[in-house]
């Protein structure tokens, strides 16, 4: 059979260093080294230097048979040239990105991203059009994501999925639902769910909660759970000096992570423990999307150097390991909402050191982890309880043996990325074989 | 290559960190009262206690809403506003614009400061940007 063409669709891809990018590039990569010929619809290269910035160590991992076409994409909400705005946006930057989102929305209704509809649509024409196309994959957010899939789909019959990912129509920390079905952007979503052969969530909750919005569509729609991608190269665990650990973080470090929470349950176990109060805390990663600190972070950070806590900036993905290989336990961190897993959490899984969750105990992650061996988590997210989180997992952290540490190791190879998109690749490969036979006959 | 950081609350020194600056570049570093910062070429320009964010009733009141944030946005109470203020105000923040080549907003509060001073310059080639990723490209292409 001659090779499957995927076209796969993703705004975030590398080398943005945006948090969902590694969804992206580890999907079209499996695909690519499942033997699928794969073109990439992504934004220009140069975008993301000025606005998330970018990795360039990650680009470096994209499977080298990938095509990758860049479609331009211009939107008032990502210029950051200070000489372009108006003394509106200086002045309250709030209201006019309110404003903005009016006249953005009306090509698709998606704030700053619908503008890109037109040319994306035309992109996936011109691909097609140049190689058929046998599959097409969007990756949202953005949401656009979706349109060139539904428009071969629509168009030329090529059977499309959404990589749902996160959610359009419920926020995922507070639960509430942000789309009203009735609305355009809610309509839209419907449309595209009813044209799409498969929809895939990152969680059993969010999947759920779609199913229930969406009974008669719902046996399409899947759990495929982010995953790590690289076995790590760490060493062995080290044997106890009784000196202080390095607990570390690694992951952007956004506004919903509850800092001032960790800070104060970090400060109270610092006074009730002594092998805590000999620890540091090392976090690792980006500020923000954007790279720039919101109020909530600025005065936790103030909190930081009393409490032999130290920010280093983000870490390149090819430095992942070394700087993995410094830590004796890991935070883990996030907004709350029982719709949240976080994409870090089988990454951290999979090195096998103890974890200390500092979050809502109502989100998925509790689930996830609950069987991996020297996790402990917050019950609350009281300073008391996340003080007795941190001594529990230090404890934890210093008697691990390595025997111990590749038992944890061995539990988390459920959580490869491999493991989840391997058997949704083989049926979309039957898909498609069974679509070109039902063509030639 | 000069540059002029606006930065109300200080914490700058991851961020310069990674913009790699050298030895031949000059950054001032403009905060209400304290920096992170240390280095042979960084130098703070500290605008005092009136540069940060109003804690009186109405502002706190204000901003228990979205509306009400919105609505604190527009008058003298907002941080960014009080901000720009005491830096018009400073003799050190007039001439280091004066000789900015890159002009830094990394926080939210330090972005109407910065618009106004790349307004205010008259240097060839002066540019303004809000956040790092842009300011770390225009470092590179500088190069």
């Amino acid at each position: 059979m001659q090779r499957p063409h995927l076209l796969y669709t993703a705004w975030g891809y590398p080398p943005s260093r945006g948090s969902g990018v590694y969804r992206a590039w580890a999907t079209a990569n499996a695909f690519a080294e499942a033997g699928w010929r794969v073109t990439v619809l992504t934004v220009p290269r140069e975008f993301f230097e000025t606005t998330t910035g970018i990795d360039v160590t990650l680009e470096a991992q994209i499977h080298p048979d990938i095509r990758i076409v860049r479609v331009p994409f211009e939107s008032p909400g990502f210029v950051n040239d200070l000489a372009e705005w108006s003394w509106l946006r200086a002045t309250s930057p709030e209201l006019w990105n309110g404003l903005n989102a009016r006249r953005g929305k009306r090509s698709f209704p998606e704030r700053n991203y619908g503008v890109w509809r037109p040319l994306l649509e035309e992109a996936a024409r011109r691909v097609h059009k140049e190689t058929p196309v046998d599959l097409a994959i969007g990756t949202a957010n953005p949401n656009v994501d979706f349109l060139p899939g539904y428009v071969l789909s629509t168009e030329y019959g090529v059977p499309a999925v959404m990589d749902h990912r996160d959610a359009w129509s419920v926020d995922i920390y507070s639960g509430r639902r942000t789309l009203e079905p009735r609305s355009r952007a809610g309509r839209w979503e419907r449309r595209l769910m009813a044209d799409a052969e498969q929809v895939w969530f990152v969680n059993e909750p969010l999947r759920d909660w779609h199913a229930q919005q969406h009974p008669d569509l719902a046996a399409r729609f899947h759990v495929v759970e982010n995953g790590y991608d690289l076995d790590l190269d760490l060493p062995p665990a080290r044997p106890s000096s009784g000196h202080g650990l390095s607990f570390g973080y690694i992951g952007t470090i956004s506004g919903a992570i509850p800092l001032k929470e960790l800070v104060d349950g970090w400060e109270l176990a610092r006074r009730r423990d002594e092998l805590v109060r000999a620890s540091k805390i090392d976090l690792y990663g980006y500020l923000n999307h954007l790279g720039v600190p919101g109020q909530n972070m600025v005065e936790a950070m103030e909190r930081f150097e009393p409490n032999d806590i130290r920010y280093h900036g983000p870490v390149g993905r090819a430095e992942i390991s070394a700087t993995y290989a410094r830590f004796d336990a890991l935070v883990l961190t996030f907004g709350s909402g029982r719709f949240i897993t976080g994409g870090k959490v089988y990454e951290y899984a999979s090195t096998g050191l103890p974890i200390v969750s500092i979050h809502d105990p109502v989100n998925e992650t509790t689930r996830t982890l609950a069987d991996y061996p020297g996790w402990h988590g917050a019950s609350t997210m009281t300073a008391d309880a996340i003080a007795d989180a941190f001594i529990a997992t230090a404890a934890a952290a210093r008697d691990q043996t390595e025997e111990q540490r590749s038992q944890a190791r061995a539990y988390a190879r459920r959580y490869s990325r491999t493991a989840q998109l391997s058997p949704r690749i083989s049926e979309l490969q039957e898909l498609v074989a069974r679509r070109r036979k039902e063509a030639t006959s | 290559m000069r540059l002029l950081v606006i930065a109300p609350s200080g914490a700058v020194a991851a961020a310069l960190d990674s913009l790699q600056i050298r030895s031949d570049d000059h950054v001032d570093v403009v905060t209400a009262t304290s920096c992170d910062a240390q280095g042979s070429s960084v130098a703070q320009i500290e605008l005092g206690p009136s540069a940060l964010p109003s804690r009186g009733r109405m502002a706190t009141a204000l901003q228990r809403s979205v509306i009400g944030r919105n609505i604190l946005r527009l008058t003298p109470l907002d941080g960014g506003r009080r901000f720009a203020k005491a830096a018009r105000r400073n003799r050190d923040f007039q001439t280091s614009t004066a000789e900015a080549d890159l002009i830094v907003a990394l926080e939210r509060d330090g972005i109407l400061t910065a618009w106004k001073a790349l307004r205010a310059s008259a240097r060839p080639g002066v540019r303004g940007v809000h956040g790092l990723a842009p300011a770390r490209a225009l470092l590179a292409a500088g190069r």
